[in-house]
């Protein structure tokens, strides 16, 4: 195989990894905002568990329903579980993305390895202005990688807490969007980075048309 | 609202057209045909209730929201005293025109409990038919699929008395909302507003059960 033959392979599994990036990035957004709303519901829930604890309810009207606070305590911790289902599914969701691009991001490293030697530094570093290098990308892409695996360790971490850590549970929504704020700069990471190979992509996807 | 009494799902498919009619069973009569009916108004009125629940919950909540806007609003003029009390009489108003909006949809929902009484109480009257009916005979006849008739009126009897407990917490409930500073109080009010903490979540399984078994669903 000549040093072309190997970069065109190279090429190839770079647009397929970044179509890839593009579509799970949207899944991304999309089961971060869901949760989102997950954790304003379960933060309401636990201000009403809160109240329902603080309140003696022998001292109020309600003195005349004597099993009132066990079954509003009941039903609040009911819905409390099943919130905290939908938050579940939705991280497996988020998890999946980790996964998919770093399986994505390793079979490319595994193709550029296959290439290597054929390919040479010296291509490897030659960009253009269509394209950028293969170094360039190789690291982007690892970047993006860690981007996605250093956001879904910090949201797992954030949630597990006890669920009768009330006081917690209803700060969650915060902290939960303060993620999102340190993070702001590194959200444009993948943006950004599709926005760089843009160009790329496109002339990858005239030379299959015309191949 | 005056609730006609229409002895079908709310849910279900529009009536066939007259030119087609399938006579596979035979059209219930009796017994069979009153439990079967009462089965599907207990469905419908259940609905009802969920929706007024609802409509009542925005309307605890907005006023639970204005009180405590106005306790805070006093709380200051008890500090410094500037008498701008022009929007507060307007939130004044506001909060005296929910309340009776509240004690309307209250109203309504205390009919729909009374109908699900009523209800039980027809289903107590069947029993006591074929009670007569049967009189020295081994086993009344099963007029569905398993259920003996009893069942019905028991199942309906536990279904009532929930709904009976949870319209005197919700009557007082609608007697104190307006009145209590205590914010922590006032969230219990609204949580047990919205769970309905006597409403089992089994009543799902127990209304579902008689719709199988009178045959308003599918098995």
């Amino acid at each position: 195989m000549s040093e072309a033959a190997a970069l065109a392979s190279v090429h190839q599994s770079f647009r397929q990894c970044f179509d890839i990036i593009e579509k799970q990035h949207e899944e991304w957004k999309l089961a971060i905002k869901e949760c989102d709303s997950i954790l304003v519901t379960l933060s309401n829930l636990a201000e009403q568990l809160q109240a329902c604890n603080k309140v003696t309810f022998e001292k109020t009207p309600l003195s005349t329903f004597t099993d009132l606070q066990d079954r509003l305590y009941f039903k609040l911790k009911a819905a409390m579980d099943l919130t905290l289902e939908k938050l579940n599914d939705n991280m497996c969701s988020v998890q999946k993305v980790r996964d998919a691009v770093s399986h994505q991001v390793g079979a490319v490293l595994y193709v550029y390895e296959l290439n290597m030697e054929k390919l040479g530094l010296d291509a490897s570093l030659k960009r253009s202005a269509v394209s950028p290098s293969v170094a360039d990308m190789l690291e982007w892409l690892q970047d993006i990688e860690k981007y996605y695996r250093n956001q879904y360790i910090r949201r797992k971490l954030l949630l597990q807490v006890n669920p009768d850590r009330l006081s917690e549970i209803q700060s969650l929504p915060r902290a939960w969007a303060e993620l999102e704020d340190k993070s702001t700069a590194k959200q444009q990471l993948v943006e950004d980075t599709l926005l760089g190979v843009a160009l790329f992509r496109e002339a990858e996807c005239e030379k299959d048309r015309f191949s | 609202m005056r609730y006609t009494g229409i002895h079908s799902l709310d849910n279900s498919l529009p009536g066939k057209s007259p030119g087609f009619v399938t006579p596979k069973r035979p059209a219930l009569t009796g017994s069979a045909r009153k439990i079967k009916d009462n089965v599907a108004d207990w469905h419908n009125l259940m609905l009802k209730w969920e929706n007024l629940n609802d409509s009542a919950f925005g309307l605890a909540s907005k006023i639970v929201n204005l009180r405590v806007s106005l306790l805070s609003y006093e709380k200051m003029l008890v500090d410094d005293t500037s008498p701008t009390n022009e929007n507060i009489h307007q939130d004044k108003e506001e909060l005296e025109r929910m309340c009776s909006e509240l004690v309307d949809i209250l109203q309504s929902m205390h009919q729909i409990q009374m109908k699900m009484e009523k209800l039980t109480s027809t289903f107590k009257g069947v029993c006591d038919l074929e009670a007569f009916q049967c009189r020295g005979e081994a086993s009344c006849p099963v007029l569905f699929h398993t259920w003996p008739t009893s069942l019905f009126y028991e199942t309906s009897q536990k279904m009532s008395d929930m709904y009976k407990k949870e319209m005197s917490l919700k009557r007082t409930i609608v007697g104190e909302i307006a009145h209590t500073p205590d914010q922590d109080l006032l969230m219990v009010y609204l949580s047990c507003w919205l769970y309905q903490p006597y409403v089992d979540n089994s009543i799902k399984v127990l209304l579902e059960s008689m719709l199988l078994e009178t045959g308003h669903r599918a098995i």
